[in-house]
């Protein structure tokens, strides 16, 4: 397969007692982006780290474009690997100004590359004197001029401000579809990875939990973790018996496609859930802990009575205040999924 | 961020360091070898009454200088960082300054005020004071060292003074302390470990100095280790002095490094302090100022201006040392020898220990720094004993006089150079190589240039050190050659004054080049700290 750019397979790497990366295989296709996701401490820089090459995986074997850079008895020198790596703070070379860091690799295609991050005009500037946003595209620059065939991104956005990542984050992903690079973008932001990846891979301990399109990932999380962390749903715990779904909130006889029963986490996303205030306080289940403005929607954090906490989106003329009393709803979608003793199960609703 | 590179130490930079380490301790290895083989010569020699007196001699300066010390330093920081005294930033930027004049100076600076036939004693004259008390022996010691090194605890103290939360002060009043309560009770133990960590600097500078002894005729170790090795035909005797010095200097660095871990400790949960409970000084504004006036009067301006109209005297009366131009050049020369050599024995040091924090690299590190703890005189003569038996080439000669320069002065340039290399984010090389670059060419286009301001550094500092230095000078320099430091030195115990300021104001000439440069580069270094 020559559209394969980047194979990982059964990368191992540990530093004392920690397995920082733990048996990874991994393919990337020629021109793609990748996202891994995960929160801080997973592995994903030293991921990034042993496929640059500046630490050597413990197992495993590595390829690009279909030729190994590294496996049991061979280590291909980082300079050789044509790899481009960006890293959280830039790290350009303090005493080099704008145009003689961008050409530090090579000089030619200065011009162009200046003019394709915006920076024509700051050529002589110094890295110090640049905002953090100017210094990650001097960054993007100076890695494609080498004109390397796979490019690593170590959370790039994150030491910059919101507006800022969210403009600089459109224009690396269409610059770096123009050039056909082969990327890998590590950051620990879902928004973030969804938005840059045309694959996105999470990763928990130093493992892979699922990858596969953005999309898919969030309406079909393999893992607990994956719900959670990706997909930001609820796990609300559940039985589902003789065709009865019972859960806190609810109890729903519902007709579906294949027999199951038993204790369950359900997946609810916030936006299956409903809630309304009510002065009956029979009729609560729930009380509104907190309440954050997202634009056209608001984010409640609802305390059940059973203890549970769970999150809810909804749109609403007239906010409804902490300590409010609300009651919870929840109707089945199509669709259900949920975990069993670790498991991840699905079932359809038939309507 | 985990480690950098893979835990191995690289032979390419542990070979020379090793080496390096190895060379600079084999002299002081052989006398402590050739002390021990001897023990049962030494010892009939270490007790006779005249090592005792010594010993006390000595310990009696130690301890009067250190306890002066701490008094100016506490009363000194004391109006400096609690009262609203003006000019505040002036006088602690000044405070510390007498610590650039070398103890030779100020010796010599006392007796020509003091000393007998001293301008004291002529103005005193015409009210019949024909004689004054014989300001040789422990008073001019003592006067001289003292305002020589507060200093060291002034600066350690006032950053532990500044540091200390105000709120502790607030509490205690509020619970009825009374200021001087508080301070005892509260401040002074909060301040005890940065008082005996500048403590053990005055020390090790009082144990290790010659210059202002020798001057003064005090016996302490170091002079008395000179006299004997200049007189004395069996040099057993300076041998086993020189071991005992060395032995005490050694346990005071130990000492030394476990106080400053204790000041760390202290430090920890200090904050920035927003409002500071300043005393208000009102009416006692110009008496405190005359106060600290006093003590930098004392201890920097009277001591420059008399070397300056001594050194103006000699010039106009032609009293001016024959070969001043040669001294001057030879003080060049041995000072940039110096330099360029502790860059090329140290800088294998610095890579390896700024990069690698193995245990070999430590231990290395903790190594090399014993050498710029020991006294020069102890250096000097082992660097004798070792150079007659086994480099009778060398001996006498420049090459070796270097090699001593480079064994007490290579951690300055090792601090220096290391601290601007462990200023270099690692991802900033790691971009040089992943574009491509080899190994040695990163080094070249990006750790040199980034850290030539520190290299550069730490070589004016080595220049520095070594144009003041005198006791290795003086004892392995080869026959006939003389710096600016000895000529002083030569000249003052003769008694030619004014040649001997004419040298004084020489060497504080040459010592203001590299301080200029000195400044420009830190300008410039400030610029790169400042990007991260």
């Amino acid at each position: 397969m020559d559209t394969l750019q980047i194979e990982l397979k059964g990368i191992s790497k540990h530093f004392g007692n920690i397995h920082a990366v733990d048996d990874i295989t991994l393919k990337i296709e020629k021109g793609s982006i990748l996202s891994i996701v995960g929160p801080s401490g997973c592995g994903k820089t030293t991921l990034l780290r042993l496929i640059a090459g500046f630490e050597s995986p413990d197992r495993g074997e590595l390829q690009i474009g279909g030729s190994p850079i590294w496996s049991k008895d061979y280590s291909m020198p980082v300079q050789e690997r044509n790899i481009g790596m960006i890293f959280q703070d830039g790290a350009l070379f303090p005493h080099l100004n704008v145009k003689q860091n961008i050409g530090f690799a090579v000089s030619e295609n200065v011009d162009s590359l200046l003019n394709l991050v915006g920076l024509v005009g700051k050529e002589t500037s110094m890295p110090h004197e640049l905002s953090g946003g100017e210094q990650q595209r001097v960054a993007l620059a100076r890695s494609l001029a080498a004109n390397p065939s796979t490019l690593l991104l170590d959370e790039p956005f994150s030491n910059l401000d919101i507006q800022i990542r969210r403009e600089i984050r459109t224009e690396v992903r269409s610059i770096l579809k123009s050039y056909n690079v082969t990327a890998i973008f590590v950051t620990h932001d879902q928004q973030e990875a969804s938005e840059m990846g045309d694959q996105i891979a999470i990763m928990k301990d130093g493992a892979i939990e699922q990858i596969g399109n953005p999309e898919e990932v969030y309406v079909n999380p393999q893992t607990e973790f994956t719900a959670k962390f990706f997909s930001q749903a609820n796990l609300v715990d559940g039985t589902l018996q003789k065709k009865t779904l019972k859960t806190f909130i609810s109890e729903t006889d519902l007709s579906i496609d294949k027999n199951m029963n038993g204790n369950m986490k359900l997946v609810i996303h916030p936006n299956q859930l409903i809630i309304e205030s009510v002065s009956d306080s029979k009729k609560m289940n729930g009380t509104v802990r907190n309440q954050i403005f997202q634009g056209n929607e608001y984010f409640y954090t609802i305390e059940l009575e059973n203890k549970e906490i769970v999150n809810v989106l909804q749109s609403n003329k007239q906010p409804i205040e902490p300590n409010t009393p609300v009651k919870i709803t929840y109707t089945p979608g199509k669709s259900v999924i949920c975990f069993q003793e670790g498991a991840q199960k699905q079932f359809k609703v038939n309507q | 961020m985990r480690n950098d590179v893979s835990i191995k130490t690289p032979r390419m930079l542990l070979i020379p360091a090793a080496s390096v380490v190895f060379l600079s301790l084999l002299p002081i290895a052989y006398l402590v070898i050739r002390g021990i083989s001897s023990f049962s010569d030494l010892i009939p020699l270490l007790l006779r009454i005249q090592v005792l007196f010594i010993m006390l001699k000595t310990a009696a300066l130690v301890i009067a200088v250190c306890f002066s010390c701490i008094v100016i330093a506490l009363i000194s920081c004391w109006i400096i960082t609690r009262t609203d005294l003006k000019l505040k930033s002036l006088w602690s930027a000044l405070m510390p300054l007498p610590l650039v004049i070398p103890s030779y100076v100020g010796a010599f600076i006392v007796i020509i005020i003091l000393g007998p036939k001293g301008v004291l004693q002529k103005a005193l004259e015409p009210l019949g004071v024909s004689r004054l008390p014989d300001i040789h022996g422990f008073e001019g010691a003592w006067l001289t060292l003292t305002f020589l090194c507060y200093p060291y605890i002034f600066l350690t103290l006032k950053s532990a003074m500044e540091k200390i939360d105000p709120a502790l002060q607030e509490i205690a009043q509020s619970n009825g302390y009374s200021y001087w309560k508080y301070f005892y009770k509260i401040e002074l133990p909060l301040l005890r470990p940065s008082i005996i960590s500048g403590s053990m600097l005055v020390i090790l500078y009082t144990l290790s100095d010659f210059g202002a002894v020798s001057i003064l005729r005090y016996q302490t170790f170091t002079w008395s280790i000179y006299l004997q090795y200049e007189a004395a035909f069996d040099r057993t005797l300076a041998a086993g002095l020189s071991l005992i010095l060395a032995f005490i200097v050694i346990s005071i660095l130990y000492l030394e490094s476990k106080t400053r871990k204790n000041i760390y400790y202290y430090r920890t949960n200090a904050k920035a302090s927003v409002s500071k409970p300043f005393f208000r000084l009102n009416k006692l504004q110009i008496p405190v100022a005359i106060l600290l006036g006093a003590i930098l009067l004392i201890g920097l301006i009277i001591p420059l201006v008399f070397l300056l109209y001594l050194a103006f005297q000699g010039f106009m009366s032609n009293q001016i040392p024959t070969n001043l131009f040669a001294l001057a050049l030879n003080s060049l020369m041995v000072s940039s020898l110096a330099a360029m050599a502790t860059l090329g024995a140290g800088g294998s040091i610095a890579l390896l220990t700024a990069k690698f924090k193995t245990r070999i690299a430590v231990f290395l590190e903790n190594t090399v720094y014993i050498g710029f703890g020991l006294p020069g005189i102890v250096v000097a003569l082992s660097l004798v004993f070792f150079g007659a038996n086994y480099l009778t080439i060398l001996y006498q000669t420049i090459p070796l006089l270097i090699f001593g320069y480079s064994i007490m002065f290579m951690p300055a340039l090792i601090g220096a150079f290391k601290s601007s290399l462990e200023s270099i984010n690692p991802r900033i090389e790691e971009s040089a190589k992943i574009l491509g670059e080899s190994n040695l060419g990163t080094f070249r286009r990006i750790v040199l240039p980034l850290t030539s301001p520190g290299i550069v550094y730490g070589m004016s500092l080595v220049f520095l050190l070594t144009i003041k230095e005198l006791p290795l000078t003086l004892i392995l320099g080869p026959l006939d050659f003389g710096t600016l430091a000895t000529a002083l030195w030569n000249a003052s115990e003769e008694a030619f004054f004014l040649e001997a300021a004419i040298s004084g104001v020489f060497i504080i000439l040459i010592s203001i080049i590299p301080m200029f440069g000195l400044r420009k580069l830190t300008n410039e270094s400030s610029l790169w700290t400042h990007y991260k």
